[in-house]
Formats: structure tokens, sequence, C-alpha cells
């Protein structure tokens, strides 16, 4: 019996499978005079008229690249389908955790991401160009991403979130780049601070966003997830808080974004609705 | 086998609206007819066996709160393939066999008397692994209540803004009037509410999430069982989210749990 409820998933997966489209696209940067690569996933009904949908931006960790989504959790191509959104997985570089660097000006990605990315997106393609209809989100070194930008251009993003997030940078030991991104001086120790995300939700506090975090109880990131529900909490922000059983894995991030994208799939349709 | 998944295909194009069964079943235990409402995929094929998820209401509702709550669950029934079933647990039941006020006996109903209707005369995978209880609020208490207790026939259980510890909650929604005082029977509130009902369970038991508004009455009670869960290393998902004790909370919340029970059934 077992068999014939898992025959009839497979057939119920396949039948969908994967109308969406993924391309690779390349993104031009003013800021750092340079073009950087993208995956975009687009649903099936895209190609079918002048329809126009909301955008989740998909952010990798530390180590990784554009590619590391859709290679790694292949099944974003029917959840772009199911919710009918498109999915940008932007390259964030081995170690940018998504700053302008103030030392090294090769370094720009929250002018990247936080501007010229949604920007090109909404030239380029039948996008609702509207905070509203506009999430970012990613894993470990994307979750403070996620966190971090959307709290610093709220003007673009109405939505944001962060799986296994690395949400407090300060702490963050060397060998993750950090101090090659924000400089490894007492004078610069200030960016550390002010740019944590764990600092930034209390220095540019919104209520405007709707914010989703979770982190796996096995994570050696947990204590910075707890220590960012505790202070949400504390300032009156409204978020969502999920932990869940899981580590710093591939196996917990397929976990997770589930859970993400239908919360933003239930956050555009009650905010598009809206006049 | 082309042809099969052609037809499978145009099941699950022309597929849009589950279809909404409201049934009357006889409790031999209560002496009664009790009202249950199952919403199952449209064009069901009684040769493809399916899962069931349980939906208990909360204190004052009945089989209609979940329908009315959250209507959207009649669609995903669809789109997750799965049953529901929303069964009639009484005004203020709290899922109780009551040696209080025998004419209770909730318990024995829907382990005993609704399990085995709704596996005789649905097309049901009649296996625990393909069997989610949850609920809001009464029924958040009684859906992990009777699945603690009923592991046979549950693997998978939820509980939405859930009394999940009753205790505190002593002189209301008539608790007492189905366990007693807690001053006159203090033991038999120790031995039903589900925080406690945790001790005799070990990691992998269940398969477990449960969720509470951040402006929740339950709010403590619920932070109080998923730090009690850590400590025994029990594996659980838990998420606190904006909200009250309203239907808007546990309206939404239902469509997490779904997903989490769908991804369930599609991975075993």
């Amino acid at each position: 019996m077992k068999k014939i409820f898992l025959g009839l998933s497979l057939l119920l997966i396949s039948c969908s499978v994967s109308a969406s489209t993924i391309d690779t696209i390349a993104i031009p940067s003013a800021a750092m005079h340079k073009s950087i690569k993208a995956v975009i996933i687009i649903p099936d009904s895209y190609k079918d008229g002048s329809k126009r949908f909301p955008v989740v931006y998909l952010l990798h960790g530390f180590g990784g690249a554009f590619r590391n989504w859709v290679t790694k959790a292949p099944h974003i191509k029917q959840l772009a389908d199911e919710y009918q959104m498109i999915i940008v997985c932007p390259d964030g570089a081995i170690g940018s955790w998504y700053f302008d660097s103030p030392i090294d000006s090769s370094y720009k990605y929250e002018t990247f991401i936080g501007t010229e990315v949604p920007q090109y997106i909404d030239a380029n393609f039948k996008t609702i160009a509207n905070r509203r209809a506009r999430a970012i989100t990613g894993f470990s070194m994307g979750g403070h991403g996620g966190i971090f930008l959307a709290f610093r251009h709220s003007e673009l993003f109405s939505a944001c979130g962060s799986m296994s997030g690395a949400l407090h940078v300060t702490v963050i030991n060397k060998g993750y780049q950090v101090e090659q991104r924000l400089g490894d001086t007492a004078i610069n120790r200030k960016y550390w601070n002010d740019w944590s995300a764990l600092n930034v939700v209390e220095n540019n506090p919104k209520d405007s966003l709707g914010i989703i975090i979770d982190c796996g109880t096995e994570d050696r990131v947990m204590p910075m997830n707890r220590a960012m529900h505790d202070k949400l909490l504390k300032l009156k922000i409204p978020h969502e808080y999920t932990e869940r059983p899981g580590n710093h894995d591939w196996r917990y991030w397929n976990i997770a974004i589930d859970y993400q994208l239908l919360y933003f799939s239930k956050h555009f349709k009650s905010l598009i609705s809206q006049p | 086998m082309k042809l099969w998944g052609l037809f499978f295909f145009l099941f699950v194009v022309s597929a849009v609206q589950a279809s909404v069964d409201s049934i009357q079943i006889f409790s031999n235990s209560m002496n009664k007819q009790v009202k249950v409402i199952v919403v199952k995929p449209d064009r069901l094929d009684t040769a493809i066996k399916l899962p069931v998820v349980y939906l208990l209401h909360g204190h004052g509702g009945n089989q209609e709160q979940w329908i009315k709550n959250a209507p959207q669950i009649i669609k995903t029934a669809n789109s997750m393939n799965t049953i529901l079933v929303l069964p009639d647990g009484g005004y203020s039941s709290w899922y109780f066999d009551s040696d209080i006020d025998t004419s209770f006996k909730y318990e024995t109903f829907i382990t005993k008397e609704l399990l085995p209707y709704i596996d005789a005369n649905y097309p049901t995978l009649n296996n625990r692994i393909f069997r989610a209880i949850t609920g809001l609020s009464m029924g958040g208490h009684g859906a992990l209540y009777l699945a603690i207790k009923h592991q046979d026939l549950f693997a998978s259980a939820g509980s939405i803004c859930g009394g999940v510890d009753i205790r505190p909650f002593s002189k209301s929604w008539d608790i007492f009037k189905k366990l007693g005082t807690i001053e006159s029977n203090p033991s038999n509130w120790e031995k039903n509410t589900v925080i406690n009902l945790v001790d005799s369970l070990k990691n992998d038991d269940l398969n477990i999430i449960f969720d509470c508004g951040a402006d929740d009455f339950f709010l403590a009670v619920n932070r109080a069982l998923h730090k009690k869960l850590l400590t025994k290393k029990i594996a659980h998902t838990y998420t606190e989210r904006p909200g009250k004790h309203n239907a808007d909370y546990w309206g939404s919340s239902i469509d997490y749990q779904l997903l989490f029970f769908k991804n369930w059934f599609v991975d075993n």
C-alpha cells in the first residue's frame, strides 16, 4: 500500500515536472565593474502572457556560489511552479558576506544585491516591481545577508528570511573572511558591530517586514539564532521563528526552504491583494 | 503504464476542488451519534490508498470549525492527496474518557470508533505511518494526548496553540468537570497533561510539530514543552509566530502543519 501511495506521489511529481525553466544569466554590476552570474528560475505559466510574478532572492552560504541552490535543492524548481514565483540565486562570492567592503572596493555586494540585481531583474523579466512582491532569504552567510539586506533596503524588500543564519558576524572566528571584508583593525571593529545582522535589526528597526528565521537544533549557529529571536521579541518586531531537528547542511536546507517559500507565498498573497 | 500515467495526469489537471462529506457515526461507548466531516480529494479512486490527517477543534467548537476558519484546507486535501477527518469532539471534552462524567468518552470514540470507521469506509492507508493528528487549542492538547497514548495508531502529531499543559488552567473551560478539581484529584491532572505524558516518549517515537502565537496565553506552556523536549533530546519542530489565540492564527498555521505531514508521507 505504501508503494501505491509512493507511486502516485511520483506520478504527481512527474506530471508536474518541471515546467519551470532555469537560466544562467550575467548581471552587470556598475559598482564592481564586472558582470556576476545568477541562476533564475521562471515558473511554468510565465510564457503564457502578460502575467507578472513576485520574486524571491535566494542567497548561498560561505564558500558557495550561485548554482548551489538549484543543484543541491533541485525541488525549488517545482516550488517556483507551485507558488507561481520567480526565484533568483545571485552569486555572492566565496565570502562577500553581502557587504560593501570598506577596505576592498572590489567587494560591493550590498550595492549589487540590494540595488543592482533587483533593478536588473525588474528591467528584464515580468516581475511585480514592488517591494510587496520581493523577498530575500538564504542560509548561513546568506541568512545573514537576507536579514542584513532587507533591513537596510526595506524600500525594496517586504519580507526576509534566514535559514541556519550566521547572524552575528561579531563573534565569527577567522577563517570565514569577515576580517578580509571588514578590516581587522581596532577602528574597523565598528563595522563588525554595526553590520552584524543581530545589531542591524536594532539600528534599523522595522515592523514593515515579514520575517522568517529558522535553525536546526544540532547546528552550531543555534545560539546566534536564539539571540536574534530574543532580540526581535524584545524589540517587538513580529517574526516567525522555528527550531527543528537538523544540522548545518543541505539535508536541513532542503527542508527549511519548503517552509520559507510557503511563508513568502502567503506573504505575497496577503500584500498583493491589498489596494 | 503509459495510459496509467495519462490517467493520473488528467486526474491531476482536472482536480481543482476536493469534496466534503458530512456524516454521522454512532458511538457505542457514548450511545449517541457524533458528527464528522470528511474532506477527500476529488475523484477519489478506491484502488488508490491515501494517508489521513485528523484535525481536532478547540473548546466551544465543533466539526465545522476547521472548515470555517481554514477553508483553504479543502484545496490542500487535493494538492497533498490526503483525506482530512474533522470530528465533533464535544464542546469541552478535552478529548478525554472522563471518569467524573462518564458520558464523555472521546478518547475511545476517536481511537476505537472513528478510526476503524474511516479505515473501513474510505480508501485509507491503514497504517500509523500514514496517519497524523493535529488540532487547535483544546484540540492541540487532544492531538498530542491521543498520539502519545496511541502510538500504534499515529506516527505524526501536531498542536497549534495547544493547551499542552492544562494544570495552570484548572479553573477554566470545564476541564475540571472532566478530571475533577485539581484540589480533589491532583493525580488526574498530573497524568493527563501533555507535558507530563512526554516523560514516556523516546526520540523518534513520534514525528512532532507544534507552534504558538507570540501573544497567545498558551505561549508559556508551549515554550515549556519545547524546552522539555530539547532537554530530553526528543526531535520536534517548534515555531513561534506573530499572533494571538484566534482564527487568523490557526487558520494560517495549519498550512505549515499540513506541509509538514505531506513531506513525511512522501518521504515514507
